[in-house]
């Protein structure tokens, strides 16, 4: 990161989508855009292709990757258990974004070591809120000295 | 020995009674001999008192000659003639004394004889006197007289000579006899007082013994009585009762013992002096009257049973009527008991006999046969079954190993020998199936399990054989639905999965982009593309909820791999946290009090609640803050009167009541309906499917829901789940 | 072998600044974790170097105001939350006694900043705290709620809902099973 503390204030959050669906990413992307914190968005249309972008050399680790669970040839799943046993990722937080409400799928995430589940909402207002929380959150997290151990949200 | 013999016999009562024979004769013997000796002596006292009355007289006699001759001899001397009256006088006195003496001597012969003597010398002296009273006239003293005074003083001296040897003899006799006075009175008084004493001896002990004698009687009497008394048999005696004809008719009570009370409740006092055809009517059935008058008249003995109903208990007697001293003895026993155990004897091995046919029917439909294999001879006994099992008559062949090798399945030969030699080997029951072709070429399933047992020192393998065709062909059948059933589900689950994913994914993207056109793009539109576009929206809404409940409805499935004990209360816990914003929210108030443990899944049980506390939320009365109770018993199934599949002893009954809109009962099955619902659309949001999760939940952990409900009170949900 | 660790990251700053401080000669004051008083002057050399040794540590040097007057306002909230006496004073009114600005200022200063208003983060950091006792003590809800001086477990329960979207029960469950898959992981 910076070697110098920037003057600007606010920092850019860096953030990744991994969905292999065109459409949620535009939405995501428009809905991202579309709020007041400043993010750089990496999109990916899937499993292995996250997992390939996190390996490169010289990367800037995203701050937050939004996992949906769905995916063809590396599913949500198993990008997170990767992810979790990777410790040059320890900081990223995960969040899963997927269209199952199944509270298994929930929970099981959970426990494997995601930080945030978000439902794909049906109505492009709530996807915005949902993301803008998510990333003010997180953004907490980040600045805030919270425990990131203990960070878990259900949107 | 013989002092036993003498015991005996010194105790009989024979002897008794001729000792007191014996006494009373020697009583009599002794009381005619003391009669005999008091008259003799009685005899003796008067002989001697006699002897003295004839002394005395002697002397008087004597005397009065003495008297005369003094008196003569003064008149003559004196000249007196005085005294010849005074002579006169003496002689009538000594004539009267004479005659007494004489009198008295009439028995002596020894005095009578001197007294005849003494008679003529008296005479003489008489004369003598009176020749000398004549020469005494003329005063003189002259030769003559001195003659006859001579011969008077001759006379008077052989007087006094008698007088003499008639006291004399007269002393003698009453020497001798106061001799035997003497002896008698020393005499009879002894002798009677040890007769006396003799007989008192022989009485007193005659009367010990004949007392001692009637107490044996008397106690021995008294045993009797006991005996009669405590017997636990009746023992009456009747005396027979006669007709005009003396015809024996009837028996009167002449003794009952106590147990007439403790059998027949009758009262032994009050039946005394009574008919017994009146205290016992029922000798009057089987002609037992007639046998008792026949027993009587021939002096028999006999018995015979009797059967008796007393206050509605029957009694079976054994009966045993004697012919006795003019009378009856009837001894009854009661032999009920014995009575019954044989009856229950009989009816035992009657229920055996139906049992071993039960058995041997049952044998036959569950197509079970049996064998006993005793080992060491080869020898085998198979059942009649067994013989039918392998399509054969019963008996039709001899069983051997070697012949039953036949009938196994050729492919199941060598599996069935491997057996054969296990169980020999290890002598441990374990069961075997294997196929056999029976007589007619039918070809047979057949269970088996033998055990080893010891018999009369052989080892011998006995065991059950079971026709399971029917059995596995059925099993077949399950495998294959199973399989059928196993697909089918998988089939399901693919298509929940395209339902949750690949059919909500368009859905899901179609209300993204209206979303996208809300708004800016809207305004773009003409007024009827805006309702079209809201009635869009709508639909496109309803279908995802639609989709969504389905989805949870199907997701309950029913495997139990993951059922684990549940605790309600945290169920209920996180339940109220989960919905604690709405309860706030509608202040309400959720309580529960001690649920239990239950076997279940726990996030369904979660979602069971969940959605009954949402429902009570959803359909609360707007006037009242809701209020949601939630209690639990344990009730044992038996007393449950709702028809569900029960698969334990005991339920619990969890309620769930609300205070709710309620609803009308008629209506209480179709809520649990899925997409049923009792209220419009656009009164209450919702799929109508909430509910009918619930069942299924419900149905999933083996329990069973029902709803009552009373319209503006509120609802009550009944939970039963398995304990 | 693994092995879970827990440490406090106020104490770990706070050793990492004063050996660093310390190893510079520089004569200092800690004040709470965000602020460090500097009793000398010091020249731009030692400064870079200071910066350079504490960048390496992952700790930046604020000099913007408004940047590190929300640090102080997060640190008072810190200390606030846990000082048992300060615990029932109104946020507002301490922030502005303590930091001498008008809460006004403060609050749009802060939202502007942190994309947060200061009352979202001091629920956040409760909740964050509660979190903390729940998964590192044997506390019940109800002692927890105590503790953060809230009125009632539900209303525990309903603002931890509110910001995790999840129960603290169910929160309970997943920190459990997260640190039951890690054992076995490491086994």
């Amino acid at each position: 990161m910076n070697k110098f503390p920037s003057n600007s204030g606010k920092q850019i959050l860096n953030v990744a989508l991994a969905d292999d669906d065109e459409d949620d990413r535009l939405f995501f992307q428009e809905a991202i855009e579309d709020i007041s914190i400043r993010t750089k968005l990496s999109l990916l249309s899937d499993g292995q292709e996250l997992m390939d972008y996190l390996n490169l050399p010289n990367i800037i680790l995203p701050n937050l990757i939004f996992l949906d669970l769905n995916m063809p040839i590396k599913n949500g799943m198993q990008c997170l258990k990767e992810i979790r046993s990777n410790p040059k990722l320890n900081d990223v937080c995960i969040a899963i974004y997927s269209t199952s409400c199944s509270e298994n799928d929930i929970e099981e995430t959970f426990v494997n070591g995601a930080n945030v589940y978000l439902n794909k909402p049906n109505n492009f207002s709530k996807l915005r809120d949902s993301i803008e929380k998510v990333l003010q959150i997180n953004w907490q997290y980040h600045t805030s000295n919270l425990n990131r151990d203990n960070f878990l949200l259900r949107l | 020995m013989d002092f036993k013999i003498f015991r005996r016999i010194a105790q009989s009562p024979v002897v008794d009674r001729i000792a007191l024979a014996l006494a009373i004769v020697l009583l009599l013997f002794i009381t005619t001999v003391l009669f005999k000796q008091i008259r003799d002596l009685e005899v003796s006292a008067e002989m001697v008192s006699h002897s003295l009355t004839v002394d005395k007289e002697i002397n008087k006699l004597f005397t009065q000659y003495d008297l005369m001759e003094s008196a003569e001899f003064r008149s003559v001397i004196l000249k007196d003639s005085t005294f010849e009256a005074s002579y006169i006088d003496h002689k009538l006195q000594n004539d009267r004394t004479f005659d007494r003496l004489y009198g008295l001597v009439k028995e002596m012969p020894y005095h009578r004889r001197n007294l005849d003597t003494v008679s003529k010398l008296k005479d003489s002296l008489h004369t003598t006197l009176t020749a000398l009273h004549g020469k005494v006239k003329p005063m003189e003293a002259d030769s003559t007289a001195m003659v006859y005074v001579e011969r008077a003083a001759s006379i008077l001296k052989k007087l006094r000579g008698f007088k003499r040897n008639m006291l004399a003899n007269n002393e003698n006799f009453l020497q001798d006899k106061l001799v035997t006075y003497r002896r008698l009175t020393f005499l009879t008084p002894l002798t009677t007082l040890f007769l006396a004493l003799f007989s008192i001896v022989m009485f007193t002990i005659a009367f010990f013994r004949l007392r001692r004698h009637k107490n044996k009687i008397q106690s021995s009497e008294a045993l009797l009585q006991n005996i009669v008394q405590s017997t636990d048999n009746i023992m009456n005696y009747y005396e027979p009762i006669y007709d005009s004809n003396a015809k024996v008719v009837d028996f009167r009570v002449a003794f009952a013992n106590i147990c007439n009370r403790d059998y027949l409740n009758l009262e032994p006092d009050e039946l005394l002096g009574k008919p017994i055809t009146d205290v016992f009517p029922f000798v009057l059935k089987n002609n037992e009257l007639q046998r008792m008058i026949d027993c009587f008249l021939e002096n028999k003995t006999i018995d015979f049973e009797r059967q008796v109903t007393v206050e509605g208990q029957q009694f079976w007697f054994h009966t045993f009527v004697r012919a006795m001293d003019g009378g009856i003895l009837e001894v009854v026993r009661n032999n009920t008991e014995e009575y019954k155990a044989k009856e229950n004897l009989l009816r035992a091995n009657q229920e055996l006999e139906v049992q071993n046919f039960i058995m041997s029917e049952a044998k036959k439909v569950a197509k079970i046969g049996s064998y006993t294999w005793y080992l060491d001879t080869g020898e085998a006994e198979i059942s009649e079954n067994y013989y039918r099992i392998l399509g054969c008559e019963p008996d039709e062949f001899k069983p051997s190993l070697e012949r039953y090798r036949s009938f196994v399945h050729p492919e199941d030969l060598k599996q069935y020998d491997e057996y054969g030699e296990w169980h020999r080997a290890k002598k441990e029951p374990r069961d075997h199936t294997y196929r056999i072709i029976s007589k007619n070429g039918e070809v047979k399933h057949i269970r088996t399990k033998g055990q080893f047992i010891q018999k009369d020192g052989r080892t011998v393998l006995i065991g059950v054989v079971q026709d399971v065709s029917d059995q596995i062909a059925a099993e077949n059948a399950l495998r294959i639905k199973n399989l059928e059933l196993e697909r089918s589900n998988v089939e399901l689950e693919s298509f929940n999965r395209v339902v949750s994913h690949d059919l909500q994914e368009p859905l899901r993207k179609i209300q993204m982009f209206i979303s996208r056109i809300d708004g800016e793009e809207k305004n773009k539109l003409s007024e009827r593309g805006r309702v079209y576009f809201d009635r869009i929206d709508k639909v496109a809404a309803r279908m995802q909820s639609l989709i969504r409940n389905l989805l949870n409805y199907s997701r309950i499935d029913s495997t139990h791999d993951d059922f684990e004990v549940v605790d309600l209360n945290s169920v209920m816990k996180k339940v109220s946290e989960e919905n604690a914003e709405r309860i706030k929210a509608e202040e309400a108030e959720i309580v529960w009090e001690d649920l239990p443990m239950v076997h279940g899944v726990g996030f369904q049980l979660e979602q069971l609640f969940g959605n009954l506390v949402s429902n009570s939320l959803k359909y609360r009365n707007p006037k009242v803050a809701p209020k949601i109770r939630v209690t639990s018993e344990m009730v044992a199934n038996d007393q449950i009167t709702e028809e569900f599949l029960k698969s334990s002893k005991h339920s619990f009954k969890i309620t769930f009541t609300d205070n709710g809109i309620g609803f009308d009962n008629t209506n209480a099955n179709k809520i649990f309906e899925v997409f049923q619902r009792l209220h419009s659309k656009t009164q209450y949001s919702g799929t109508g499917i909430g509910l009918a999760i619930c069942k299924k939940i419900v149905e999933n952990h083996h329990g069973y829901i029902q709803a009552t409900g009373e319209k503006g009170k509120g609802s009550v949900f009944t939970i039963y789940l398995p304990v | 072998m693994k092995i879970s660790v827990k440490y406090d990251l106020n104490i770990t700053c706070k050793t990492i600044l004063k050996e660093q401080l310390d190893k510079l000669d520089i004569p200092h004051l800690l004040h709470g974790t965000g602020e460090i008083e500097i009793k000398r002057a010091i020249s731009d050399e030692e400064m870079q170097e200071l910066f350079n040794n504490l960048n390496a540590y992952g700790i930046y040097v604020l000099n913007d105001q408004k940047t590190v007057l929300v640090q102080r306002i997060k640190n008072t909230i810190n200390e606030m939350l846990e000082d048992d006496q300060l615990k029932s004073q109104k946020v507002s009114e301490y922030l502005a006694d303590k930091l001498n600005y008008s809460y006004t200022y403060l609050s749009n200063l802060f939202s502007e900043t942190t994309y947060t208003s200061i009352e979202n983060f001091v629920i956040l950091r409760k909740v964050d705290h509660a979190k903390d006792l729940m998964a590192d003590t044997d506390l019940t809800l109800t002692e927890i709620a105590y503790r953060l001086n809230y009125s009632s477990v539900a209303h525990l329960s309903g603002q931890f809902k509110k910001i995790t979207g999840l129960t603290p029960t169910k929160f309970q469950e997943i920190l459990e099973r997260r640190r039951g898959t890690r054992i076995q992981q490491t086994i």
